[in-house]
């Protein structure tokens, strides 16, 4: 890996003052204001094409200068991610025996108070006033006593997953409603996607033809 | 006996005795608000007229077995007055109690927590000193402190389809209920003086 990165810039003010690249930008300066018939048509194009080539010049002189640095920043990069990979492995691997622990606690928990609930229901459905404070005492210390360890610094968080058919509907129904989608992201890729499956007609949108000038 | 009557009805009061040892504790008022909201919700509407977050609470609740028996003929918000006598002190003392449930002589307190576990839950009740509450509103009930119950719901019991599990009920422990009477004891050694001429009531020394 190299030491030093040495950077000159001085290149890409020459290229951005090379008289061409002026002359260029003064005729740009020269170009019609309104595009209004083929004349001025021509001559606008031309003027973009003059106008790319500088923009694509300044633009190669100034890769010139920062793709050693990018390449400078990916050596640097390797060099950490060798370091702190078996860090990260060791982390990730760690945590999921925690959770897997804390699952297993939840499960037996989970148990033991469905097993306590089965049995005090049983037994207090019917209880007589006079024995149910002892009864509900009863069952209220053993649900203390099955209090099983809590692991700390679990966080939990809800997720969605498929597990059947999907009402996508109703999943787009709410994530309109709590404003977690935008409807431009959907309408963007819609048109192909309508063509690639054969649909030409959904009701409320509408398939235009937007314009885009593609001269370079 | 109205809610306003008896705030003001001049007895003492088991906040009273828990102020003297918690201090301040206005940094809990929304806590404390919200859980009052809650109770309304809980203890003086039908079902069909709670919130959607209470009435998961009252369904959770009635699927605890405890929590549901202690809470099935039970009167709600029930106002008592009564001359206790604690230790060489006897003074007119007031409680409201969230459950009172006659037929089985308990007494249950609805309790909003952030405790997830019963554990937690024990600990917090004590930690908040609600063990004079237990004491207090049991020598008024004329019952044993060991019915008197919590309802803790916790903030999963609100959320809909909610089961037993996230209900918590917990009683106090003999060694809680004997620390509980001790501080009650101590209260009134240094306050039975300014209580006296407070509520003008009849006491005895």
């Amino acid at each position: 890996m190299k030491a030093e990165l040495t950077l000159k810039i001085d290149s890409l003010y020459q290229v951005i003052n090379d008289p061409n690249n002026l002359k260029a930008q003064q005729l740009i300066n020269d170009a019609p204001s309104k595009v209004e018939d083929k004349l001025s048509y021509d001559i606008t194009e031309h003027t973009i094409k003059l106008a790319n080539e500088v923009l694509k010049s300044i633009e190669t002189s100034r890769k010139a200068i920062t793709s050693p640095l990018d390449a400078y920043k990916k050596q640097i990069m390797d060099v950490e991610k060798e370091a702190v990979e078996p860090l990260k492995k060791y982390i990730e691997s760690a945590k999921s025996k925690m959770l897997d622990y804390n699952n297993e606690l939840e499960r037996v928990q989970r148990e033991a108070n469905e097993k306590l609930r089965i049995e005090s229901e049983k037994a207090l459905e019917d209880a007589p006033f006079d024995v149910f404070n002892t009864l509900a005492g009863y069952f209220v210390d053993q649900a203390v006593s099955i209090n099983t360890e809590q692991p700390k610094n679990i966080r939990v968080t809800k997720k969605a997953r498929i597990n059947g058919e999907v009402n996508w509907s109703m999943v787009l129904n709410v994530l309109f409603a709590a404003e977690c989608i935008d409807y431009q992201d959907l309408l963007t890729p819609l048109a192909k996607a309508m063509e690639k499956c054969g649909v030409v007609k959904i009701d409320g949108i509408e398939i235009y033809e937007h314009k885009t000038q593609v001269i370079r | 006996m109205t809610r306003d009557q008896f705030v003001y009805f001049p007895a003492l009061s088991c906040s009273r005795i828990k102020k003297h040892y918690t201090g301040d504790i206005s940094y809990a008022k929304v806590a404390l608000e919200l859980g009052v909201s809650l109770h309304h919700q809980l203890l003086d509407l039908k079902p069909e007229q709670m919130n959607l977050e209470a009435y998961n609470v009252h369904k959770a609740i009635g699927s605890h077995p405890v929590a549901s028996r202690i809470m099935n003929g039970a009167i709600n918000e029930h106002p008592m007055i009564k001359e206790v006598q604690v230790g060489r002190h006897t003074i007119e003392g007031k409680a409201m109690f969230d459950i009172y449930n006659s037929q089985l002589n308990v007494i249950a307190d609805i309790k909003t927590t952030s405790a997830r576990t019963l554990d937690v839950f024990a600990s917090d009740m004590v930690k908040h000193y609600n063990h004079i509450q237990a004491v207090w509103y049991s020598l008024i009930a004329g019952i044993d402190p060991k019915n008197f119950f919590y309802i803790g719901v916790t903030s999963r019991s609100k959320r809909l389809g909610s089961n037993s599990d996230t209900i918590l009920v917990y009683r106090h422990s003999d060694q809680e209920i004997l620390e509980a009477r001790k501080l009650i004891t101590g209260y009134l050694d240094q306050n039975i003086d300014q209580l006296k001429s407070h509520f003008n009531s009849s006491y005895k020394s």
